[in-house]
């Protein structure tokens, strides 16, 4: 399994104050803290709506997770999860 | 509302909230831009009917269709019709493909050899403002006259949503016009607003928030997404969620880990059936065409070069390869319609895990399987992968599949590896189709970690709402990529299809030229009336002694460790354009004529010895002849595609070499082993 792209040093800095995607089980909803990284796959996940301040559901989790976001569905690779912080509840 | 930045890519000249008219402009060009999938392209279908055509963008490989914006019944004919330009989707314009980059750099008018657009045609899928109207609200902020085509709104008056058209105009800033490119509701609307916006050139003028957000600092998708959220709730009203019912109760099939592939493997089953059986009856049908053009043409030309030229080259040659033209557009149809009913996105996503293993992205499955009814849609269809590495890697293994031209050489060598033996002869195609598979995958997992480096990139992929597919726009596309092969391959394969009937043809030989006892033999055959067995014998003779035949001898050490003898590896040059052609070769070769019946074929194969006596088709060359034509490319119409998908011929000789060298290696390594067991 390839590893995560969000390097160790940043996921280690997570605030209290937020939770890693993958921590949040099928069926969660959670508003976005911040996206971490900058690479063009950060920036297309941000396109898509998962970004800053919007609301994400998940729906399917597995080696691509499926999420609810403006409405409508994204597949997101495991990899990718881990750049999206969301705010605890 | 959260602070935003304005985008470093829209240009400081900006005009927004700056209303000031412009002259008209008769023949302006008039971009359609949009999310992928807004509906924007079977809008510019229903816009320009079948007016358009397709085109690279100026010094890439990057598609586009443009063409003639269609009269309005209500309006006077223009003088020179508007031109309509359907720009690849993009989600923002902070691009992340060279697609989307291009799509971006035109509308900006920094695109080499590209005119700017006077004006723009935005796409709206109704159902789904809030991810539409962010790229909206990027593309007005151009300050370029501008309008929003509103489309799906069928849908949205379905699900009983409740539309305030004039308040989103009035939050846009510019016209919104209702469509449904579905149904084809609005198109004269649309026309007609188009029209007036490339007369007029009436500027946009975004609201204050919009201003608001172009102004401010922080992230931009956030600041732009609440604006959208922020004009949704004020113009749309009504169970939003009610469009996702449907798609919610499918994906939790279609999206699950087993069901998911379970569903998938079912339907390309259910494709590839259509594909063998469907596409059969029009293949004998165009095999009969050219058959019965050559015996035509030929009865009215005289005997000579100039009919040998045209029957059997140019007639010949063309057929061949616009017999497969029926399977190639099947697929192309059934993908069109997967691709638009928002399905090809979850095969993608279920494909997704086993194709990361290879270091390719779930995108390259589909292209990958569809290569096994043939390479050209399948290199055509690899344009959905968003990673240039990932794509031309694609590119490159595809031909490695088992495409049904090899069928015809699999079941001559399977035949007469393992005559009456049905069960063990079925387990050795199986066995061909497995190690076209494998070594795809291998050489693709090989590529990513030497030339071509890099991990796949991680899956980011929407996944639009289920929607009937329209059976127009799958034919319109597949017209339009079935004229693309026609144009692109067959211009090719016409001029090899004569390079290789020069090397087969010359130098002559005539009766005369034959040693006395083929001389005997030609005459004894027709003086007991058996014309037919005369007329292969001196055939036969006539390729032994041909450019390629000498080639073939020259060749032969090169081929004799795969145990191939001279006939065959004239055979292996002869089929280098298409690798079918080895049979009928073999077939001249071994005095059957050009059509001499399979089992009297495999029969002269089988008994076929060499000069010490020895048989020359033993199990080690059979297999060996096997793995080469499973690993050879021995196709060059794929070679043309590859060249105009890679834009140079650069890759397609790179294909060329590492094909053949890997099936060299394999087949002498066959031999090789089979030798010592045989």
């Amino acid at each position: 399994m390839p590893a995560s792209v969000v390097p160790a040093e940043v996921r280690s800095t997570v605030s209290t104050a937020e939770v890693c995607m993958s921590q949040l089980g099928v069926g969660s909803r959670a508003r976005v803290a911040r996206i971490v990284g900058d690479s063009q796959d950060v920036v297309r996940l941000k396109a898509l709506g998962v970004c800053e301040g919007r609301w994400v559901e998940v729906l399917r989790q597995g080696d691509a997770w499926v999420l609810r976001v403006l409405g409508s569905r994204i597949g997101v690779s495991r990899r990718l999860i881990d750049s999206v912080r969301l705010f605890a509840a | 509302m959260s602070v935003g930045q304005s985008n470093p890519d829209l240009p400081k000249t900006a005009t927004v909230g700056l209303a000031t008219p412009a002259s008209a402009t008769d023949g302006a060009t008039i971009a359609l831009v949009g999310n992928p999938n807004a509906g924007k392209t079977s809008l510019f279908n229903r816009l320009t009917g079948l007016r358009a055509h397709t085109a690279n963008f100026a010094g890439t490989t990057v598609e586009h269709r443009r063409g003639q914006l269609k009269p309005s019944t209500r309006r006077p004919l223009r003088k020179t019709p508007l031109q309509v330009i359907d720009l690849p989707g993009l989600y923002s314009f902070e691009t992340t493909t060279p697609e989307e980059a291009i799509a971006r750099n035109v509308l900006l008018g920094e695109h080499p050899g590209e005119a700017r657009p006077q004006a723009i045609v935005i796409v709206v899928d109704a159902t789904n403002l809030e991810r539409n109207l962010p790229l909206a609200f990027e593309a007005i902020a151009l300050g370029k006259p501008t309008l929003v085509a509103l489309n799906m709104s069928d849908l949205t008056e379905r699900l009983g949503l409740r539309l305030d058209l004039e308040k989103l105009s009035g939050r846009l800033g510019c016209p919104v016009v209702r469509v449904s490119a579905r149904t084809g509701d609005g198109i004269d609307d649309l026309v007609i607003a188009i029209q007036s916006l490339a007369d007029e050139q009436r500027l946009p003028m975004l609201d204050d928030a919009a201003c608001a957000c172009i102004s401010c600092s922080g992230c931009g998708y956030a600041s732009r997404f609440n604006w959208a959220e922020s004009v949704r709730a004020d113009t749309l009203s009504g169970d939003l969620n009610a469009s996702s019912r449907v798609t919610d109760a499918l994906d939790r099939v279609l999206t699950h880990r087993v069901g998911g592939l379970i569903a998938f493997a079912l339907l390309m089953f259910g494709v590839f059936m259509a594909i063998f059986s469907i596409a059969t009856v029009p293949m004998d049908l165009i095999d009969g065409l050219f058959g019965w053009a050559g015996e035509s043409v030929g009865a009215w030309l005289p005997e000579g070069d100039l009919k040998s030229l045209v029957v059997d080259g140019v007639i010949a040659g063309v057929g061949g390869m616009l017999v497969f033209l029926p399977q190639i557009c099947l697929l192309f149809f059934l993908l069109a319609l997967l691709e638009e009913s928002g399905y090809l996105a979850r095969a993608a996503l279920v494909m997704d895990r086993l194709m990361q293993r290879v270091g390719l992205p779930g995108q390259a499955f589909v292209p990958l399987l569809s290569a096994h009814a043939c390479a050209i849609p399948a290199i055509m269809s690899t344009r959905v992968i968003d990673d240039r590495r990932d794509r031309l890697v694609t590119i490159l293994v595809a031909p490695l599949m088992s495409c049904s031209a090899r069928v015809p050489v699999y079941a001559m060598v399977v035949a007469m590896l393992l005559p009456n033996r049905p069960v063990a002869a079925a387990l050795t195609f199986t066995g061909a189709y497995a190690l076209g598979v494998v070594a795809a995958l291998a050489v693709a997992w090989a590529l990513k970690r030497t030339i071509l480096p890099g991990e796949s990139r991680p899956l980011v992929i929407e996944l639009p709402n289920y929607r009937l597919p329209s059976i127009r726009n799958a034919l319109l596309e597949t017209v339009d990529r079935a004229w693309q092969f026609v144009q692109n391959a067959g211009t090719t394969i016409l001029v090899i299809s004569i390079v290789l009937w020069v090397l087969a043809t010359y130098p002559k030989t005539d009766l005369a030229d034959l040693p006395a006892t083929d001389q005997q033999a030609v005459a004894t055959l027709e003086a007991a009336g058996q014309t037919d067995q005369a007329e292969a014998l001196l055939a036969q003779r006539s390729l032994e002694r041909s450019l390629v035949g000498r080639l073939g001898g020259l060749m032969q050490p090169v081929f004799e460790p795969l145990g191939f003898d001279w006939k065959m590896t004239v055979g292996v040059v002869t089929s280098f354009a298409a690798r079918e052609v080895i049979v009928s070769t073999l077939s001249i070769l071994y005095g059957l004529g050009e059509e001499g019946d399979e089992a009297s074929l495999l029969d002269a194969l089988s008994t076929a010895t060499d000069p010490a006596g020895k048989p020359v088709f033993t199990t080690a060359t059979c297999l060996s002849l096997l793995v080469f034509y499973v690993l050879a490319m021995q196709c060059l119409p794929t070679q043309a595609v590859t060249r105009r998908e890679t834009g140079g011929w650069k890759w397609p000789l790179f294909q060329l070499g590492y094909m053949s060298l890997l099936a060299y290696v394999a087949a002498w390594a066959t031999h090789a082993v089979a030798s010592l067991y045989a």
